[in-house]
């Protein structure tokens, strides 16, 4: 080992301590949740805190992050950037709910951490207003870049039923664990935009599904082979009319709320209930999950899951 | 001393081009625009931006040329210093007895007209000639277009190595710009290899407008015929060409004050001098009796008349076709201002960030070629985005506030209901609605469960977000129309804000 990489491994491993040692210690404080713990659960729903506590409380619930990423494994977080919109209007995942995820993964040991979205919006103004390149690259991230075809290749899905392949960012494909975070948000096209929906980010050409049966594409593209490992649904703010883009601050309800699952379907499911209690929106008219349920792509029947919920 | 003096130029403009050329090929935009004010201190950006309050910068550099000649020509203008460059250049591959200049009798009909009907081609209210003949312009697209392209696949090839470079798309380039801008490069690179500034002294109007001011400037070039031994040192560096040794005289119009002459001279004999007292004549090369001036003066005089007609007569004639895709940019007020303005430096079109300016092919006519137009099957008009008209300096597209901007309306969506996927497939979409900025599209209730778009145009600013992304082929079922004259939308009407609490997870 040379010097120099005998420093960095000791530098970073002290850190790694320090903050571990500082989890512990804030998992301590409120053990009340802590005796379920185990990670079993199927579905996590947390409420009432920031995103940062939320994401801790979640995970830790969950069985902690290690569960899902291992030292020197290459991680992609995907979150939706897709607007030029600042954290407060609620079209993009909130970025200190980013932070948080990149740190954990990083004190997990992940070699690298790669953030990126194909976003809708010039990619450099989406990138920087969201406030998520400055956030991931403040918390040790990577900035992945997706505004050109060349960032994607071709992957078939064979359980796809309109949509039987298209081309997926490269760094889906070579990443060892990726994990999914959209927001929450009303969409007049596909009527929801959550987990499934957020999928559409590491597609290049959208237009396809746009016009081949949406609904039916965004459960076809969700039986991709490389499944996020999990799913943390931003419900910090969330945006409950003129979405996906939204207008104002006026759009945008602050219910301070975070699900989280390894099923997409489920998590979504999960995020439409919870969202149908601030504007009218049956499970029924969101077909894609309705269609990814028959596909059984994941279930959207919550009653046979183990949900832990928690109120901070 | 004059060494020193001409060190100074050429330092300054070096800078000069260094600081232009960045605002053209700044592709990662390391510098955010920050050089942008340069490119207002152009002569004819100036002149075309007196609307958007260049005045006094026209002024300056109007007493600039009045008190020590046309040291713009050799300092400011990036063309004129690009030129310096090539003939150094060139001079390496040249014997040192073809490096020689030798002078040349002035080509004054030819630089006065080109030069009058430039102008009045302006005050007739078009800018398509100054288009082709101004320096400033000419190197913004050589540099936009030859050199940012060079920048655009050199980083492109990089980019497929370092990850952390991003790559670019080619949108901002289209094969009639780079093509015309080529023609131009050759030209100016040819004329100057072989000749050091003649474009300057018989294409450029602004070289011929400030030649015409700098016969009278305070400080001008002098040969002492005292001291003068006619060696003809100083006349085989003049890059202008203008050092008359026979004569002992320096044709001050064309000089370009690059003080290259003075520190050559071995005895002193040529000078730059303040000369307020004598009658310009005095100390021209282009001394001529009394007679042969008249007969010279009727000529031009003549010419200009010619050229003041040809101008009105194309102004008069040329009406602008409508055209429903001549989208100018927000801020330029529509085509017809753009079209009087605009001398397609392309500074807006190399920065805009979303890559929905392109030079235009016939969209403004022909007399708006390579002028910057929206490409909706590219890209869209950011909302948020202000940097085309931050960056313009002829006042072609006047500076907008992000709140401006977000009710100009260059265009109106038009929806085409049987085109749309919703109608023709029932199936959902949505991506116009989506990408929206204005709440000019919004979704209502079609059919069995679906949501089809309905369009305000009141609202609509005419970004084209929803024209780019609409998936309907062959036809799109949602297009921009081009304002003729660029509107004021209304502002969208926001309700009020419900604030709701929910204590329950909901399932």
């Amino acid at each position: 080992m040379k010097r120099r990489n005998f420093i960095k491994t000791a530098v970073l491993g002290s850190i790694a301590a320090g903050v571990s040692l500082k989890t512990g210690l804030l998992s301590a404080q409120s053990g009340n949740a802590g005796a379920a713990a185990e990670g079993n659960y199927d579905l996590i729903a947390v409420m009432g805190g920031e995103p940062e506590a939320m994401y801790a409380k979640a995970i830790e619930a969950m069985g902690g992050i290690k569960k899902f990423v291992k030292p020197g494994q290459k991680v992609v977080i995907k979150p939706n950037i897709g607007w030029d919109k600042t954290p407060q209007m609620a079209a993009n995942t909130n970025p200190q709910l980013v932070s948080a995820i990149v740190k954990d993964c990083l004190n997990a040991g992940a070699q690298e951490v790669t953030v990126f979205d194909h976003t809708c919006d010039s990619w450099m103004p989406c990138y920087k207003n969201s406030g998520i390149e400055d956030a991931a690259k403040a918390a040790g991230g990577k900035i992945g870049y997706a505004h050109e075809e060349k960032y994607y290749r071709t992957v078939n899905l064979p359980k796809g039923q309109r949509m039987t392949e298209c081309k997926v960012h490269e760094a889906i494909l070579d990443a060892d664990v990726w994990i999914n975070v959209p927001v929450l948000k009303n969409h007049d096209g596909a009527r929801m935009s959550v987990a499934m929906k957020n999928l559409m980010g590491i597609v290049w050409n959208r237009r396809y599904l746009h016009s081949n049966d949406l609904q039916q594409c965004i459960a076809d593209l969700s039986t991709l082979d490389k499944k996020p490992a999990l799913n943390i649904v931003d419900a910090y703010r969330i945006m409950t009319k003129n979405g996906p883009r939204g207008r104002s601050e006026a759009d945008v309800q602050t219910p301070k709320a975070l699900f989280m699952s390894t099923d997409i379907v489920a998590v979504d499911t999960a995020a439409v209930s919870f969202f149908n209690q601030f504007v009218n929106m049956p499970l029924a008219d969101v077909k894609h999950i309705n269609i990814a349920n028959t596909m059984k792509t994941g279930t959207s029947n919550l009653d046979g899951l183990k949900i832990q919920r928690i109120k901070l | 001393m004059y060494t020193f003096l001409r060190r100074f130029r050429i330092v300054i403009s070096l800078l000069i081009l260094l600081a232009i050329t960045i605002c053209f090929v700044d592709i990662y935009n390391f510098t955010n625009y920050q050089f942008s004010g340069v490119l207002r201190w152009q002569f004819v950006p100036a002149l075309l931006g007196i609307g958007a309050g260049s005045l006094g910068i026209l002024i300056f550099l109007l007493l600039l040329t009045v008190v020590f000649g046309r040291v713009y020509c050799s300092t400011l203008c990036p063309l004129g210093t690009y030129q310096d460059i090539v003939r150094r250049v060139a001079n390496l591959f040249k014997s040192k007895k073809a490096r020689r200049m030798h002078y040349h009798p002035p080509l004054r009909i030819l630089r006065y007209a080109l030069c009058v009907m430039a102008f009045a081609f302006f005050v007739f209210g078009s800018s398509a000639l100054l288009l082709w003949l101004d320096p400033y312009s000419n190197f913004g697209r050589m540099a936009a277009n030859l050199l940012g392209l060079g920048v655009t696949a050199g980083g492109n090839l990089l980019s497929d190595f370092i990850y952390s470079i991003p790559a670019h798309n080619y949108k901002a380039f289209t094969w009639g710009a780079i093509l015309s801008a080529t023609i131009i490069f050759l030209v100016v690179t040819v004329m100057s290899a072989w000749r050091g500034r003649l474009f300057c002294n018989t294409i450029c109007p602004v070289g011929s407008l400030l030649g015409a001011v700098s016969r009278y400037s305070l400080f001008r070039l002098h040969i002492d015929a005292g001291k003068c031994t006619r060696c003809t040192l100083c006349s085989t560096v003049c890059k202008a060409e203008c050092i008359n040794i026979p004569e002992q005289k320096v044709d001050n119009n064309r000089c370009v004050k690059c003080y290259d002459c003075m520190p050559v001279c071995k005895f002193n004999a040529i000078g730059y001098k303040y000369v307020i007292a004598r009658r310009p004549q005095a100390d021209e090369a282009t001394q001529i009796s009394t007679s042969q001036g008249l007969k010279e003066n009727r000529r031009l005089f003549l010419t200009a008349l010619l050229g003041v007609t040809a101008a009105g007569i194309f102004a008069k004639r040329y009406k602008p076709a409508e055209n429903a895709k001549a989208i100018a940019p927000p801020g330029s007020r529509g085509p017809e201002h753009l079209k009087h303005h605009c001398t397609a430096c392309h500074a807006c079109i190399a920065n805009c960030p979303s890559r929905v300016l392109r030079p235009a092919s016939t969209e403004y006519g022909l007399d708006g070629f390579a002028m910057p137009v929206l490409d909706y099957n590219r890209s869209f008009c950011n909302y948020n985005c202000t940097v085309c008209s931050e960056v313009c300096p002829n006042g072609a597209i006047f500076p907008l506030t992000k709140e401006e901007k977000a009710v100009t309306q260059i265009g109106k969506a038009q929806f085409f209901r049987g085109r749309c996927i919703v109608a023709r497939d029932e199936t959902d979409c949505g991506a116009c609605h989506e990408h929206c900025p204005a709440t000019a599209i919004t979704m209502v209730p079609y059919g069995d469960g679906l949501l089809i778009p309905r369009v305000d145009t009141s609202i609509c600013i005419g970004c084209g977000g929803c024209e780019y992304i609409c998936p309907a082929r062959p036809n799109k079922a949602i297009i921009v129309k081009a304002n003729p004259v660029h509107q004021t939308a209304n502002s969208y009407r926001e309700k009020e804000k419900e604030e709701k609490k929910v204590d329950n997870f909901g399932f």
